[in-house]
């Protein structure tokens, strides 16, 4: 399948964190969470593709690309969008536009002005008076306004009211309306956008947990509840970890087939949530930290 | 073309969509030729992902009621026989289903309304 | 490269009207000073310099490397054309200081200042050059913080030191090495702004690639 990002083996170590190996990518067309707990390297890796931060070893490619022998060519067709405001804040809207404009060849005036109107952009307005969700909704506009191909953001939907984020949801599916494009996107928070991301990439403490379909992320899993003194040594190990309390257990395992054998129907199963499998993923390796 | 999806359903969302094409195209609500929504627009109106939407065309696609087109989208598929027979079959179930609820209401025993379409079945 | 040229002269503009201010209001400072004939090349440095480390210091304060960086360009654009933008900004200060002369030299005494001349023009690239030749580098190297520290210490300097200098000269004009220097001054200044030009260009270069080399290295 045509790629449009590829990363590989990538690693880099900072004093107190490493990011380790880490592969995954997103075919042209389709949609991916990147999704971890705060500090599990998410920014890290978009930074590491944006080549804003240098690589201890692996290999990146965009478009097919080396993302560093190519590295003006890939910026062309990729937007752009980050978690705190970068741009310079004396500036007004418009003032921030004359200055990034220019840079892309294919930049669209006449669709800018629209995302203008449509999220009801001051343009007049210095950068430093506007609210978080107004910065970011520029940002966004920003970065869809000179087509490009690959739409990276870094927690788009943190700071943002609900409002917002349905509209955002709205616009990146109406960017995907065109099959050619991929969009990736970090999130802390996966409720939002879960539902409009065809490849789910799970990363924590600087690894890559798993990354494939979402549908197949959410199918690996279950959630089972029931009650304590079920949970003997051979049911235990089945699952990713557990949460016990006096009435009885949840816990996720990811492996409903075994574990249905096991507790039949003395327990209770459901379809995980995104949100707890990253919980009790999280749980697990902080407990082995711990141990 | 009405399509709900219920978070709540232990029902996979790509089986909703699936089975609710399913039953337009059986119901005849939706004609061989009629063209559905192209599986981006489709994701996009659901606020669902593109594979999951794919997944149930896939399925749907494998199974014979509809055909896409690369380049122009999927069609609902000219109906085989098969499918025909499955749709007049399923007319049936839901009369019969009718005719069940009738007799239960009037305590026919099963006995009873297995002797009468007997009878009936003989005679037409 | 012209649009980050133009990013720089985008910044830069907000500068403009402070540079105005500025150097009427050294002109009106120096009108009655023994340096009046300073007052062109001071405001022009002091326009030039304010501006490059504004600019500096908005950029470290939003971390914009960040943003110019993600932008399709190259980081040894970005270093050129921080190089370059030293220069567009001091012909801008050259240019409103050099407006501002105009009407004053219509003025009566003691505000009759001369028009900006060759010398005036000269002093003031050497200058602006070193003093960026010397603080880019710190500047890609640390960012903002630590440009200010030397900010202040050359500014202590450029404002104390010339004053320190002269009286210097006038105090012991009868050293030979001083009278050398202020016979260069005074007769040949053609000759010793070029020559210093010359050595401003070896640094700048020098300085670029300092900055060049730790600006590649650099995680944003």
């Amino acid at each position: 399948m045509d790629n449009i990002l590829e990363v590989k083996d990538l690693s880099r170590s900072f004093p107190d964190f490493q990011l380790n190996k880490i592969s995954f990518s997103l075919p042209r067309g389709y949609v991916m969470g990147f999704v971890g707990p705060n500090g599990s390297g998410k920014t890290t890796t978009i930074k590491l593709i944006m080549n804003l931060t240098k690589r201890d070893s692996g290999q990146i490619s965009v478009f097919g690309l080396d993302n560093r022998a190519k590295e003006r060519d890939i910026k062309q067709r990729i937007g752009f969008v980050y978690d705190e405001n970068h741009f310079y804040d004396t500036l007004t809207l418009e003032e921030m536009k004359r200055v990034v404009a220019p840079f892309y060849h294919s930049w669209d005036e006449a669709l800018y002005r629209r995302y203008i109107n449509e999220f009801n952009l001051p343009v007049k307005k210095k950068i430093q008076d506007l609210s978080r969700g107004m910065k970011m909704k520029f940002s966004l506009a920003l970065a869809l306004s000179h087509r490009a191909e690959l739409i990276l953001m870094d927690e788009p939907t943190s700071g943002l009211d609900p409002v917002f984020r349905a509209e955002l949801l709205d616009i990146l599916q109406s960017e995907m309306q065109d099959e050619k494009r991929g969009i990736l996107f970090s999130s802390h928070i996966t409720s939002d956008l879960e539902r409009i991301a065809d490849y789910i990439c799970f990363i924590n403490n600087g690894q890559i947990v798993l990354s494939d379909t979402r549908d197949n992320v959410i199918d690996k899993y279950v959630l089972v509840k029931g009650s304590r003194d079920q949970l003997d040594d051979a049911v235990k190990p089945l699952f990713v970890s557990i949460r016990e309390n006096d009435f009885g257990f949840e816990g996720l395992s990811d492996q409903p087939g075994t574990i249905r054998g096991l507790l039949g129907n003395r327990a209770l199963y459901e379809k995980p949530k995104l949100d707890d499998i990253i919980l009790y993923t999280v749980r697990r390796d902080r407990h082995a930290a711990v141990n | 073309m009405r399509i709900v999806i219920s978070n709540a359903s232990s029902d996979p969302i790509y089986e909703q969509i699936r089975q609710q094409i399913r039953g337009h195209i059986l119901k005849g609500e939706l004609q061989p030729g009629d063209a559905l929504p192209s599986i981006r627009n489709l994701a996009q109106q659901l606020q669902i992902s593109v594979i999951t939407t794919k997944r149930a065309y896939d399925e749907l696609e494998r199974d014979g009621f509809i055909e896409t087109v690369s380049g122009k989208g999927s069609f609902v598929a000219p109906q085989n026989p098969d499918m025909i027979r499955e749709k007049r079959m399923n007319l049936i179930e839901s009369r019969m289903a009718e005719v069940v609820k009738e007799s239960m209401l009037l305590g026919l025993s099963l006995n009873e309304l297995q002797q009468m379409l007997e009878l009936l079945y003989r005679e037409v | 490269m012209p649009q980050l040229i133009k990013k720089e002269l985008i910044l830069q503009k907000k500068m403009f009207i402070f540079g105005l201010l500025y150097s009427i209001f050294l002109f009106i400072v120096f009108s009655s000073n023994d340096f009046r004939d300073f007052a062109y090349s001071m405001a022009a440095i002091g326009i030039a310099y304010i501006t490059i480390i504004g600019i500096a210091q908005s950029e470290y304060k939003n971390n914009s490397d960040i943003i110019i960086n993600s932008l399709p360009t190259t980081r040894r654009e970005i270093v050129a054309a921080k190089y370059l933008s030293v220069v567009t900004c001091t012909v801008i200060a050259l240019l409103i200081v050099g407006a501002v002369g105009i009407p004053f030299s219509l003025m009566p005494a003691p505000f009759d200042y001369r028009l900006l001349n060759g010398v005036d023009i000269i002093t003031t690239i050497v200058c602006v050059l070193l003093l960026a030749a010397l603080s880019l580098p710190i500047y890609f190297w640390t960012g903002a913080p630590w440009i200010r520290v030397v900010n202040i210490v050359i500014f202590l300097l450029i404002f104390f030191a010339p004053a320190q200098i002269a009286e210097f000269a006038v105090n012991n004009h009868q050293s030979p090495t001083i009278a050398a220097i202020t016979q260069l001054i005074n007769y040949q200044s053609w000759q010793l702004a070029l020559g210093g030009m010359a050595v401003m260009l070896v640094l700048m270069t020098v300085s670029y690639y300092i900055s060049f080399c730790i600006y590649m290295k650099k995680d944003f």
